[in-house]
């Protein structure tokens, strides 16, 4: 299975085939180009897929993460938070963030909402969301309207920005859009290959 | 019954939305949805009883009161003995802004039939006559609704301590929850489908055209279900009222 590294290679490899001293493509860059392809190529497909009646977002493209999240608590706003595992991508009305549960107890929903849900719904029949637990992101954290505790521990199911998984980790995309997100990234950084330079400090473009 | 979530769920299924994005709206629409169908399809004749303020015969009506269907007071038995409506009513306001009896700077109109005929048969000063007959008014009081401040006012020779109102109400949760009933489910699927179109611009009015056609067809289904009646409770009906005095 692929990693982001995997693919950093692949895309200098495409790009200098024979690594050479104007090889001017670094790994951390070619991650980098990596990542943001690879968020284009999705957002991409989840539009094409919507325009088609699919509102269901490719398990594929989607990161977990359940180690570790435990409440904590906002003692400024009287909240209960966790800290965001990565950047969420936008989607409209917040569905890059598919899921927060209860990692044990996953039937129990915990509906993401936007942050203005308090003082828009306030008048709202349903504001307490027919009894369901509510969250919202906010910057960095994700906040939640109801109560928790700092012993319930969590699993956030997220269409997460690339750029924010490890290089070894899943990398959350298919075959399908492989191609092209690496053309996407080698056509951004294919430019630079073509720019002139002084390898030598002898004021000459090798 | 079911629960309204539990359409909501089962609306975005059908439209292959598995995460909660959107559920926040699609259960306020749905909301919505039951309070319209409350007052001309599902909605049922609420009863509740009031307590008469006896310093000044008035009674506050509920706040979820949509349209008030009778007023009556209640017999040992539990029949219910309907007051009569009297728009003629009137109840002084003190300085603070509450009802007041209308003893001090009223006229006397007690008539000699002994039947308080009311200031109705006052014209310039002079009684003008009386009811045609007696009778005809209900013997436990005669009531205003007084739609400004939301409370029944009754008139001054009734001295009941508690009414039953009967009203169409707006809609209510139970245990936290509002509970649907299954013959709405089409109708309220079809209405947050409605509403969440209706004022975007990139639909176009055709569309919305159908989709209002869709979900009026949907609440006329709902409304022949629910008065549909089987042919048991037809005859039962029939036997309860086969009696020799006249129907009403």
């Amino acid at each position: 299975m692929n990693t982001k590294r995997d693919y950093a290679f692949q895309l200098m490899d495409l790009l200098y085939p024979t690594p050479t001293s104007d090889a001017k493509l670094e790994m951390d860059i070619a991650m980098l180009a990596i990542s943001q392809a690879a968020d284009q190529v999705r957002i991409e497909e989840i539009y094409r897929l919507k325009s088609l009646g699919s509102n269901i977002i490719p398990s594929n493209y989607l990161s977990t993460f359940d180690k570790n999240i435990f409440p904590k608590y906002d003692e400024g706003r009287c909240e209960w938070y966790i800290d965001l595992p990565a950047k969420v991508l936008a989607l409209p009305n917040n569905q890059g963030l598919q899921q927060v549960a209860f990692k044990k107890h996953r039937e129990q929903v915990i509906r993401v909402v936007s942050p203005m849900y308090l003082s828009a719904f306030k008048n709202s029949l349903t504001k307490d969301l027919d009894g369901d637990y509510a969250c919202y992101i906010d910057g960095w954290r994700i906040y939640f309207i109801n109560d928790l505790d700092e012993e319930t521990e969590l699993l956030v199911r997220m269409l997460a920005s690339a750029n924010d998984i490890g290089e070894f980790d899943y990398f959350p995309i298919d075959g399908g859009i492989e191609s092209r997100m690496l053309e996407k990234a080698a056509s951004l950084y294919g430019v630079q290959k073509k720019i002139p330079q002084d390898l030598t400090n002898n004021n000459e473009s090798e | 019954m079911i629960k309204l979530s539990s359409i909501v769920e089962e609306y975005m299924r059908e439209e292959e939305r598995l995460d909660s994005a959107y559920y926040d709206l699609y259960l306020d629409y749905a909301s919505t949805g039951l309070r319209d169908m409350s007052y001309d399809v599902s909605g049922v004749v609420r009863q509740d009883i009031v307590a008469v303020n006896t310093d000044n015969n008035t009674a506050d009506l509920p706040t979820d009161l949509v349209k008030l269907v009778g007023i009556s007071a209640f017999d040992s038995s539990g029949k219910l003995i309907a007051l009569s409506r009297n728009n003629d009513l009137f109840k002084g306001l003190d300085d603070c802004g509450n009802a007041v009896g209308t003893s001090s700077g009223a006229v006397d109109s007690s008539s000699s039939f002994g039947f308080p005929s009311g200031a109705r048969h006052f014209r310039d000063g002079s009684i003008t006559g009386a009811f045609y007959g007696l009778g005809g008014t209900s013997v436990f009081g005669e009531y205003r609704y007084n739609k400004e401040y939301n409370r029944i006012e009754l008139s001054t020779y009734s001295s009941l301590s508690n009414l039953v109102i009967e009203y169409i109400s707006n809609v209510r949760k139970v245990n936290g929850s509002f509970l649907v009933h299954e013959y709405l489910i089409e109708p309220l699927k079809n209405w947050i489908e409605l509403v969440s179109k209706r004022r975007k611009r990139n639909i176009s009015k055709n569309e919305i055209n159908y989709l209002e056609d869709v979900y009026n067809r949907s609440k006329y289904v709902a409304k022949l279900r629910f008065s549909s009646i089987s042919f048991k409770e037809m005859k039962d009906l029939s036997r309860r009222s086969f009696m020799q005095s006249p129907k009403f």
